[in-house]
């Protein structure tokens, strides 16, 4: 009896002084969890802050004296203003045709390249992804060298040709910038098309082809409703991108008064004379984008989980015979020449021509006497470099914070087991589907309402627009990381663990290292995208932070139409050379950054 | 050494049903002992080495090798594997493939605030190579290894540290049979050498009685019996070990006195030792081989079981027949020596000492599987 009081006793004092040290050693034995939960976490509240920075701004009505209320009025403003009830029915037409002319092309062009014999189908790859890497707002650019009213060169050429009264084309129209937007998009569905055409069994087509089904027929009732999952991924992400394109309105909308939601909004935010109800309608009609947003993240994601369901086993190195097109081959190549001379070379060709011409006019023996270096003298250098500068900065921060953040993601959504898991996955992939020019308005709306003033510098700095280009990447970046860890052996992993590695040990020296594949792919497709990115950019840029697509930008919306067009070819100067690179290190392994 | 009380583990199942995983484990691994956890897949016996390791986080109970205590729910204690030193062998292996043998040997060495320096780290890294004979190797990069070298390079990792608690999770079950033979004897070898305590899983009975000086057989996430092979295998605690331990014959009886059941075969004389207490319907388990074959009439001898029946079939071994024998319509299995031919009449003897009787209740659950 005196024993067992004895044992009580300290089993009762060692369990008081274990409590008293669990505290300490419980936040030691969390070690290197900490870190990477805090990372992760960061992160993660950065992409929703600055979408809930929208949707209260959007909420929030000030009055002359400052005081703050919360009603509907913003959302009552933009139904009954005819501006911006204007510039989302515009939007909604554009966006339309925009995935009318995107799938119209990409759609049998990954066909060609996935299953037929098609010689060369292996360039598709490499050639659409130059353009995806180029700055859309070129495209845009050159088509309105080529086809606008009064200086398109098509135009001016058909005129004299056909002894026209007026151009027969106008791009500076819904109808037009929907076609550009469409054309510059091209890339971005066929990539998706065509990985869903991969992913799909051939023998499928191959057995109804052996019962006799004809080729039409089999297209309608096999390939294309296999399809259907992957397809509609394509046009919910082609459609997010569409309805909140920036580029492509403002560089040929813009100067004529043609509004989109984007350039509506970007409108808004430049011109504002201060008055507080602005703010409240920039923040309504990007909290409609943001909810469309929403909605289409979720359908995403069941079409996603829908087309799991058409996984078929595989048979081990099953090679499906490929269509043999004879001679439809010319006509194959013609239309994906096509595609690449609207996308690429036209419009660089049109502004290679621009921006080596003392004024605008049509190619002709006699216009090429007159060539100058005059427009590449007149680009305002200074700027120009520190755009160079800029670029150069979230050329090498933005992937690699992005890469660090991610795989603090990736790891805590794949490995930890931790509850968080599910969460994190689900608000990492919000940038996905839910435009970039949300998140950048976020971050603009935040500055001005949220940071206090002495932060001012900040909101003049680089430092914002990384900020947002890191939280839209992040996105992208886990779904690399997340496919590229569940492929790697866990028992790897927890040896690690048992050798003494914490997690951070574990992602340095073990996973990092088998990743490293994956890493450097995303690292310089992240990096690319930073540079070409203007949405976000133009929306955050003040007189120090341009980048050098802003300066561009700033050109041509300045009407220095020439000076951007030689400017632009600088630009492209610097591009290159880190294009090829890309090229070199990927050496045509090149996934779908989706 | 180790010490486990009421280690349980849950995982969710479909929809709201909750798994059982471990259901209150108490087991404790004396020094330099080498314990095998042995049982079919789904038993539970990886998921007790992981809780050990640190890999899997238990749900109750407590854990405490070489008196530290690495979990307990009580003292809401917890310490994260990394900082329990261990050696662990997986049974992928898990050679880290972008490392050389060298690195994938030395990199537990520079953990955990060994301070080693360099020369010393290569010293072991030697040390743990030449106990798996693979000093020659160290250059070699990881994917370039066969699948028994992997094996080697793992279990060196484990030993390089030289940790007083060594768990492997099934190390042998991607070797093909030769080479498992080999290596199970060196295994053991090399374990008495060190003098390291062992916690092995397995689901091969036959890997079990070679390795182990204890067994624990788990089922359902219960440890049902442990103790010594042999004890296992002659005095299995309930019919589940006993069927998991060796093929064995099952007959249906009554138990009408201490010793004595009333079965379908005949009245059978069992040991009062190996009998349930209560009387009542009972299943008598008889293994093959200690059932004796002869052509002739047994003389009678004392605290054996006689029956005449039919051979109904033979199949040969090598090493030994197996005998089907059909006694009053009953089936029973006969190991015999393949040097003698028996006619179709034959007799059979068991010794008492050799059956084992359990509750039929308690059987039930191995006939219903």
């Amino acid at each position: 009896m005196v024993n067992h009081v004895a044992e009580e006793g300290r089993l009762f004092s060692s369990r008081a002084s274990q409590t008293r040290v669990t505290v300490r050693t419980r936040i030691a034995q969390l070690g290197e969890r900490i870190p990477l939960l805090l990372l992760a976490s960061i992160a993660l509240t950065a992409v929703l802050v600055l979408l809930l920075v929208v949707a209260q701004i959007s909420f929030q009505v000030q009055d002359p004296l400052g005081n703050k209320t919360y009603s509907l009025a913003n959302f009552r403003v933009l139904y009954t203003d005819s501006f911006a009830a204007r510039a989302l029915t515009n939007t909604a037409v554009f966006a339309a045709v925009s995935m009318l002319v995107t799938f119209g092309f990409a759609i049998p062009i990954a066909w060609l390249a996935e299953r037929t014999t098609l010689s060369g189908r292996g360039l598709i790859f490499p050639l659409l992804t130059i353009t995806l890497l180029l700055p859309g707002f070129f495209t845009g650019m050159g088509w309105v060298f080529l086809l606008h009213e009064r200086i398109g060169i098509i135009n001016r050429l058909l005129v004299d040709l056909l002894s026209l009264e007026r151009s027969p084309l106008n791009i500076v129209s819904l109808v037009g910038m929907g076609w550009v937007e469409g054309i510059a998009l091209v890339p971005v569905g066929f990539i998706m098309i065509a990985a869903s055409f991969r992913a799909m069994d051939p023998v499928l087509e191959e057995s109804a082809r052996v019962h006799g089904v004809s080729f039409l027929s089999r297209m309608r009732r096999i390939t294309l409703p296999l399809m259907t999952p992957g397809i509609l991924a394509a046009a919910i992400y082609v459609l997010a991108i569409t309805m909140a394109a920036f580029d492509i309105p403002a560089v040929i909308g813009l100067n004529n008064r043609i509004y989109t939601f984007s350039t509506f909004v970007w409108t808004s935010a430049n011109s504002t004379t201060g008055a507080p109800s602005e703010y409240g309608v920039i923040g309504a009609s990007s909290a409609v984008m943001l909810v469309i947003g929403l909605f289409l993240t979720w359908r995403y994601m069941v079409v996603l989980g829908e087309s799991h369901r058409y996984a078929v086993v595989r048979g081990k190195d099953y090679r499906a015979t490929l269509i043999d097109l004879g001679w439809w081959a010319i006509l194959a190549w013609v239309l994906i020449g096509a595609v690449i001379a609207m996308t690429t070379v036209l419009p660089l060709l049109a502004l290679a021509w621009v921006s080596f011409t003392p004024y605008m006019q049509v190619p002709s023996a006699a216009a090429f006497q007159t060539l100058t270096l005059d427009n590449f003298r007149a680009v305002p250098w200074g700027i120009f470099m520190t755009g160079l500068h800029n670029s150069a900065i979230l050329f090498f921060s933005v992937p690699t914070i992005s890469i660090i953040l991610g795989l603090a993601i990736s790891w805590i959504v794949v490995r930890s087991k931790w509850r968080v898991g599910r969460p994190f996955d689900v608000v990492a992939f919000l940038p996905h589907v839910i435009p970039h020019l949300i998140f950048a308005v976020g971050a603009y709306l935040l500055v001005i309402f949220w940071l206090p003033p002495r932060w001012g510098l900040f909101e003049r700095s680089i430092g914002i627009i990384m900020i947002v280009y890191i939280v839209t990447r992040i996105s992208f970046v886990t779904r690399m990381f997340n496919s590229g860890l569940v492929q790697i052996h866990e028992e790897l992993d927890e040896a690690g663990y048992v050798a003494g590695l914490g997690p951070v040990g574990v992602i340095r020296k073990i996973l990092a290292p088998l990743l490293s594949a994956t890493i450097l792919y995303t690292w310089l497709w992240s990096a690319l995208l930073s540079l070409r990115e203007l949405t976000m950019a133009a929306f955050l840029s003040s007189r120090d932070n341009q980048t050098l697509p802003v300066v561009v930008f700033g050109l041509w919306r300045d009407g220095r139409f020439q000076q951007a067009a030689a400017a632009f070819l600088a630009f492209i100067a610097v591009l290159t050379p880190l294009i090829l690179l890309y090229f070199a290190i990927g050496r045509g392994h090149i996934r779908s950054p989706d | 050494m180790i010490e486990i009380h009421g280690l349980g583990k849950d995982f969710k199942g479909s929809g709201d049903s909750v798994v059982h995983a471990l259901q209150a484990i108490d087991l404790e691994v004396k020094r330099g002992e080498f314990l095998v956890l042995l049982g079919p897949s789904g038993s539970g016996k990886t998921t007790l080495l992981r809780c050990v390791a640190g890999l899997a986080v238990p749900d109750r109970g407590e854990i405490v090798p070489d008196g530290v205590t690495v979990y307990s729910q009580s003292k809401r204690a917890l310490v994260p594997p990394e900082l329990r030193d261990l050696g662990m062998v997986f049974q992928s292996y898990a050679i880290w493939p972008h490392m050389s043998v060298f690195e994938n040997v030395a990199l537990p060495l520079s953990q955990r605030k060994r301070k080693l320096s360099k020369a010393e780290i290569g010293k072991r890294v030697e040390w743990a190579l030449s106990l798996v004979g693979l000093e020659h190797m160290e250059q070699r990069p990881a994917p370039l290894l066969s699948g028994g070298q992997q094996q080697r390079v793992a279990l060196a990792r484990a030993l390089a540290t030289q940790p007083a608690i060594l768990l492997m999770d099934e190390p042998l079950s991607n070797l093909d049979a030769r080479l498992r033979e080999e290596v199970r004897k060196e295994i053991r070898g090399l374990v008495t050498q060190l003098g390291v305590t062992v916690l092995y899983v397995t689901h091969d009975q036959m890997e079990a009685m070679e390795l182990a000086d204890r067994v624990g057989v788990m089922q359902d996430g219960n440890l049902l019996q442990q103790g010594s092979p042999e004890e296992l295998y002659r005095f299995p605690a309930e019919p589940r070990v006993a069927q998991f331990f060796g093929s064995t014959n099952w007959i249906d009886g009554i138990l009408e006195a201490p010793s004595m059941v009333q079965s379908a075969i005949g009245c059978l004389e069992v040991d009062d030792s190996r009998v349930p207490g209560r009387k009542g319907p009972v299943v008598v388990a008889a293994r093959p081989e200690d059932i004796q074959l002869t052509a002739t009439p047994p003389g009678d001898q004392a605290g054996n079981n006689h029956f005449a029946g039919q051979i109904v079939s033979g199949v040969f071994f090598g090493d030994h027949r197996l005998y089907t024998v059909s006694i009053s319509d009953k089936r029973l299995l006969v190991k015999a020596s393949t040097s003698v031919e028996f006619p179709k009449n034959v007799y059979i003897s068991i010794p008492r000492d050799r059956l084992c009787a359990f509750p039929k209740e308690a059987a039930l659950d191995v006939f219903v599987r």
